[in-house]
């Protein structure tokens, strides 16, 4: 399945993406074995990468760490699972780092604390690095998004990046609940629609 | 787009909002108990989590504090429990599935000692999972593959087979491996490919940490309660 996967990226020809694909999946692999240097190696490459998707997500230095340090220790305990699931290494990765955060945001919410609106990481373009790896997915799901309007696109970003709820979303366009659920659910009915053809 | 049935559309759509986060958590809850299910539902789960991580692409990386690596190493290593990988659990498990009767005896008598099942398990009731856990239990040339959804509220396997059947007269039997005890067997598995199967009450409290795994045996399971045929596939129990 892995040597698969690599040859259908090479095919389509980008190189680094495959690089650090392969790698990571190698990485990932001696995880399973209980192999403590493939730990140390797979967080020398990715943790500021998750560092960074955790500060987005929560907005806050020690929280981000402790979300870091629970997203490793996932990484490790869960690696066996990740071949069978289907999805890119970065993306798993990716994923177990967002819903760790999201999990820790939504557990301070609810202890009263207020999300901060202050931006403390900076919403920047893509890193030079980032672009270049940039796959066909990449590209295409920044075309799809920008068939939608700025608002509901702004949305959709909010909730996957900053981890908003239908309330916090709704409150941010100021527009009731309900209406915020209609334009969210719309919006990825024409997001799947352009990601399909 | 080909047509599609509003049930289908609607699952594509708790899909995303399930990527998003954007579900209620008991909703999130019971919706990965289908995904875990329902391979149609897990498409489109990894099509849009494959897609919105894309955004994630203009996300500066950060470095973190010197520290935290050494943090989670700490963690981790000083936990010996934990570290017991997959593949070790297996290799044990090969080890008593391969010995000859003598081992395959003293491994049935520990499983069923009334001693040394569930401890902490009496009357008090003990702490029970109360998470919903699934298991991907696969060959490894898929030649077989079983997805399990441990439901704590019922203390009961979903067991839905999605590759392979039992060879020609014999039978697939189900085993659960917690740590390092001998296998216990949960029961031959029906020709059905769904079917549900209630894990023995002193072996739900540690459920979490059990390896699944199936064996092909004679007719009726194994004579000797432990594993006697090859071990076609297995796979970890965890949480979603």
């Amino acid at each position: 399945m892995y040597s698969q996967r690599l040859n259908i990226c090479e095919s389509w020809g980008f190189v680094l993406a495959v690089n650090t694909t392969a790698d990571i999946e190698n990485l990932l692999s001696r995880l399973t074995l209980g192999d403590r240097k493939a730990l140390s190696q797979l967080y020398d490459k990715t943790s500021a990468k998750l560092f960074g998707v955790c500060l987005r997500v929560l907005n806050d230095r020690a929280a981000a760490e402790d979300a870091l340090q629970d997203t490793f220790v996932k990484v490790w305990k869960r690696a066996d699972r990740y071949a069978a699931n289907g999805l890119s290494p970065m993306t798993w990765l990716i994923t177990i780092a967002r819903n760790t955060a999201i999990d820790s945001l939504r557990r301070r919410k609810t202890a009263g604390e207020d999300l901060s609106e202050a931006d403390a990481v900076p919403s920047a373009g893509p890193t030079p690095e980032a672009a270049a790896i940039a796959s066909s997915e990449a590209a295409r799901i920044g075309a799809c998004m920008d068939t939608l309007e700025p608002d509901r696109r702004a949305a959709v970003r909010g909730a996957y990046l900053e981890g908003y709820t239908y309330a916090d979303l709704a409150k941010a366009h100021d527009v009731p609940l309900n209406t915020m659920r209609t334009w969210l659910r719309r919006s990825l009915e024409k997001l799947r629609e352009c990601l399909s053809k | 787009m080909s047509v599609e049935t509003k049930k289908e559309r609607d699952g594509a759509m708790h899909a995303a909002e399930y990527v998003l986060h954007l579900m209620p958590s008991a909703d999130r809850k019971d919706f990965e108990a289908t995904i875990a299910w329902d391979p149609e539902v897990r498409a489109e789960v990894t099509f849009w989590t494959e897609h919105f991580a894309s955004l994630a692409d203009e996300v500066a990386p950060v470095t973190p504090p010197a520290g935290l690596k050494r943090a989670i190493e700490g963690e981790l290593f000083a936990d010996v429990g934990h570290a017991s990988t997959l593949m070790s659990k297996l290799r044990l498990w090969q080890a008593a599935a391969i010995g000859m009767a003598a081992v395959a005896a003293a491994a049935a008598f520990m499983a069923f000692s009334p001693m040394l099942t569930a401890p902490g398990g009496g009357p008090g009731a003990p702490a029970v999972t109360a998470e919903i856990l699934t298991a991907d239990i696969a060959a490894s040339d898929a030649s077989l593959r079983v997805i399990a959804v441990y439901q704590p509220g019922i203390g009961a396997l979903k067991l839905n087979r999605t590759a392979g059947a039992a060879p020609s007269q014999r039978d697939l039997e189900l085993w659960a491996i917690i740590g390092d005890n001998a296998p216990v067997s949960l029961g031959v598995l029906p020709a059905d490919d769904q079917v549900v199967i209630a894990v023995p009450e002193n072996l739900r409290a540690d459920i979490a940490m059990a390896t699944l795994a199936i064996s092909e045996e004679p007719l009726g399971g194994s004579p000797t309660g432990a594993p006697t045929g090859a071990v076609l596939a297995a796979g970890a129990l965890a949480t979603f």
